[in-house]
């Protein structure tokens, strides 16, 4: 395509407003199909989180303090997981995702051994719901089989529909119209999404606050999300 | 040197073709049980894809395991044909003779039990034509050519074409000496593969530059094949210890290694089984434990030096995962498997003639060698995966489940049971390569003492 | 010198050609074997003809196919949609009986669905509507269908076409999510 997205969705976390109540891995689990995670697939090391709250201490005790950082795919512009996929089963598309095909996907799991943010799922089985949970998937969302990757991509069916509705009226998508799973269940507002094109944008007002930085920056993936640091008084810093 | 014994051609035949015409007594149980264990892993296989690689004991971080280290352990074996023939034919080393035509069969027959791994180890084994076979042209939807799994399958494929028919160039005078001592379907069978080679001068001449010609050709394909699926590892920036510049010759030189060592483990089972005692002798061992002695110290020099560029790059993350890999319960004990059988154990003792001519200590040796090849390879791609990245939520570790044991052992059955059923179609060793050089021998006067050498133009 | 033409040498030539039939004729029937092509039984023997004829209904598709302009399916007519024509018209016929049957039963019809796409696929008729593509450019012309078939593959392959030739996105998130 010759034409430049009108789009470039992006993601702020503020951690300083992170209570890690999981709210978010609760909604993203919800939304986008993902396979229940039982208490050996977590003994195993394969739950699959889309969103994960990464815990950890600050400080000796007795003056220790819990971190909260929720961990999502940054969206890297430069994304590790990328190059290294033998069919381009993931890619960049013009509107700044890493998006994951599931169709073509042939699971080598090179990209997830090729991502420094460990956000990538493989689907070790066949993901099985109970009867009484068949009817909440998501139609809009497809159901992984076996034997392929997935991974966040801002919940990408909200975004086309978004853009849908938006194309059908003629205009763009509006700030705040779309909103993937987690943004929209986060009851801190430390979650914001948006189009970094549109300048107006709550997200595009966030880029250059004071407080942000980009995960593991320093490996030069070029992470697309933005974490805004923790404001906190009796620490330096 | 030991006196060489003069053979007629007559004997020759009889010795290295007899028992591909013959079926020995011990065959066919031998055949059947690394049979049933290749059918356990093709069970095991089945069962993966019915169910699902959770069968497997990969997890989140460690995504890769015993599947891909015995992919990196097959190429690395399948190394050993072209160091063997192709280099010691082009060096004009006497002594190649009647080791060449089984270690090019080992090239072979493990090169394709390795490419099996990749599909073994995939998700979807069903979806493989998006990438083994890209002509999507309904879709126009290619592979991507910036991905060291697609030069992967590029390199072994010409690899394998590359050592197919090195092997089939050296057979063709041996095809044509068996049709002619046959009746019934091998009869045809042989007038089929000899291409209807009669031994003119001229049908020799091409066949010699052939070999001589792919011989020098497949040696830039041998460097480029272990290179590149050393690039399997070395261009995935996220994992420590896998992103080292010095794989690739690194990898390289580890493939001669056990290479050489899986020749001289075959060469005493062939001296065993078939009783070629006169062929295969103690001399042909003392060469490969020579070759093996240099290959094995300059191998520990590539890995000395991966050890001293991780040191000297002081990253945090590389010296806690090479403090790992070395000190850390059950990596350590992996980690002195591994020293021990492939450097501590062979190198030291090949520097004495006694075992280097011994065939018993030789034989289990290199069976050591490759034991520790195998670890190297596992402590290369598990450990960098398991502690790789900074969130110490997803650290994990490693442990080989049943059906990827299977599927391992299943491999080495598959190698083995190949070899065995080319012996009963094909003569191991190469006859006319052997007659050539008895026709070249001479006895050169050395002051008071003969010692056999080669007359040459 | 060179190949011996033995019979062996041309009946190995001869089994790779066999091979090489053998898998074109795979691909060919393959497909059809795999009920492509083939037009469902439907509950009720339901014929687009005469309500699509010009000399008889005349319907439009989006007449009955309501959503299709809005949404991602293009509707299946609800029985009650149907039974604003049919409490009048037709009412011997003995195909519209039965659809009266399920009227005073309060029942739906359970539709043998035709046309599907893998659940990877995420079709939404409304852009492609928008766009100006007619019904029959993938349906074919079901007007003149007795019994629904699927006219046209709807593989992979014709979606790309037509979307490259009409400067359609053809980025993979498009469809598959």
């Amino acid at each position: 395509m010759a034409v430049e997205s009108q789009y470039k969705w992006t993601m702020v976390v503020d951690i300083d407003r992170c209570t890690g109540c999981q709210a978010c891995v609760v909604a993203c689990q919800a939304e986008n199909n993902i396979a229940l995670n039982d208490e050996e697939s977590f003994l195993r090391r394969r739950a699959m989180e889309w969103i994960r709250i990464e815990r950890y201490w600050e400080g000796e005790y007795p003056n220790i303090k819990a971190r909260f950082i929720p961990v999502l795919c940054q969206q890297c512009e430069n994304a590790p997981c990328e190059p290294v996929c033998p069919v381009y089963a993931t890619h960049h598309n013009e509107e700044g995702l890493n998006v994951q095909v599931y169709p073509r996907c042939v699971g080598v799991r090179f990209c997830a051994n090729n991502c420094p943010y460990q956000v990538r799922f493989f689907n070790w089985w066949e993901p099985v719901w109970p009867e009484s949970l068949r009817n909440y998937l998501n139609p809009d969302v497809t159901v992984r089989s076996r034997g392929i990757m997935e991974k966040c991509m801002f919940c990408v069916q909200r975004i086309r529909r978004g853009q849908r509705v938006a194309a059908r009226e003629g205009r763009l998508v509006r700030d705040g119209e779309v909103l993937p799973a987690c943004v929209q269940a986060c009851p801190t507002n430390a979650l914001v999404f948006g189009n970094v094109k549109d300048p107006q944008s709550r997200a595009s007002r966030l880029m250059a606050h004071p407080r942000g930085y980009r995960l593991l920056k320093e490996t030069g993936t070029g992470p697309n999300v933005l974490y805004l640091k923790k404001v906190d008084p009796e620490f330096h810093g | 040197m030991e006196a060489r014994e003069r053979l007629t051609e007559a004997q020759i035949n009889e010795d290295l073709l007899g028992p591909t015409l013959r079926t020995p007594r011990w065959f066919w149980p031998v055949a059947g049980f690394l049979a049933s264990v290749v059918l356990a892993g093709a069970v095991s296989f089945g069962l993966m894809i019915n169910r699902g690689l959770g069968l497997t004991g990969l997890n989140r971080p460690v995504m890769w395991g015993a599947f891909i280290t015995t992919f990196v352990f097959w190429v690395g074996i399948s190394h050993a044909g072209v160091m063997i023939s192709s280099i010691l034919r082009l060096a004009q080393a006497e002594w190649r003779r009647p080791v060449t035509r089984a270690a090019e069969l080992l090239t072979v027959f493990a090169l394709s039990t390795a490419a099996l791994f990749p599909l073994i180890h995939v998700g979807r084994p069903w979806r493989l034509m998006y990438w083994f076979l890209p002509y999507d042209f309904p879709r126009m939807v290619w592979p991507n050519v910036r991905s060291p799994l697609i030069w992967d399958p590029a390199a072994i494929f010409t690899y394998l074409t590359g050592a197919s028919l090195f092997v089939f160039i050296a057979l063709l005078p041996d095809f044509a000496l068996a049709r002619d001592r046959t009746r019934g379907w091998r009869h045809k069978l042989y007038s089929v593969v000899s291409l209807g080679f009669r031994g003119s001068l001229r049908q020799w001449k091409l066949q010699a530059i052939a070999g001589i010609l792919l011989s020098a050709l497949i040696l830039p394909v041998f460097v480029s094949v272990h290179s590149i699926v050393s690039w399997d590892f070395a261009v995935a920036m996220s994992v420590e210890g896998w992103h080292a510049t010095i794989f690739a010759p690194y990898f390289v030189i580890g493939a001669v290694h056990s290479g050489v060592a899986a020749v001289v483990t075959i060469m005493a089972l062939m001296l065993w089984l078939f009783g070629w005692k006169r062929y295969i002798r103690s001399e042909h061992f003392d060469s490969l434990g020579k070759l093996e002695l240099a290959v094995g110290i300059g191998w520990f020099y590539f890995f000395f030096l991966e050890f001293v560029f991780g040191m000297v790059s002081l990253e945090g993350a590389e010296l806690a995962l090479k403090d790992m890999q070395m000190f850390q319960w059950p990596w350590s004990l992996l980690f002195g498997i591994f020293i021990v059988t492939a450097f501590f154990i062979p190198i030291p003792l090949w520097m004495f003639r006694r075992v280097r001519r011994s065939i018993l200590a030789m034989f289990l040796i290199s069976i050591s060698v490759n034991i520790g090849m195998w670890f190297e390879r596992f402590l290369i791609i598990v450990p960098g995966l398991a502690r790789k990245q900074p969130f110490a939520f997803t650290w994990g570790s490693y442990a080989p489940q049943p059906v990827e044991l299977i599927i391992v052992a299943a491999s080495f059955a598959l190698v083995l049971l190949g070899l065995l059923l080319f012996t009963r179609l094909f003569p191991p060793i190469p006859i006319y390569d052997m007659k050539e050089g008895q026709v070249l021998h001479k006895d050169i006067k050395v002051g008071r003492s003969t010692v056999p050498g080669i007359a040459r133009e | 010198m060179g190949l011996v033409r033995s019979k062996w040498t041309l009946g190995l030539a001869g089994a790779g050609l066999l091979f090489i039939i053998v898998i074109v004729l795979a691909v060919m029937f393959v497909p059809r074997a795999l009920g492509f092509g083939q037009a469902p039984e439907q509950p009720i023997a339901f014929s687009h003809i005469p309500h699509v004829s010009k000399d008889v209904a005349g319907l439009e598709c989006v007449f009955c196919h309501r959503t299709v302009e809005t949404g991602a399916t293009a509707g299946i007519p609800s029985v009650e949609q149907c039974m604003f024509c049919h409490r009048l018209i037709g009412r011997d016929n003995p195909e519209v009986q039965k659809l009266a049957a399920a009227w005073a039963d309060e029942r739906p019809i359970d539709w043998m669905r035709v046309h599907r796409v893998p659940d990877s696929v995420h079709f939404v008729h409304e852009p492609h509507i928008r766009g100006g593509i007619t019904c029959a450019t993938c349906h074919g012309d079901v007007g003149n269908m007795p019994r629904v078939r699927q006219a046209i593959t709807l593989r992979m392959g014709d979606c790309l076409a037509c979307h490259r030739q009409r400067g359609a996105p053809t980025e993979c998130s498009v469809c598959h999510y």
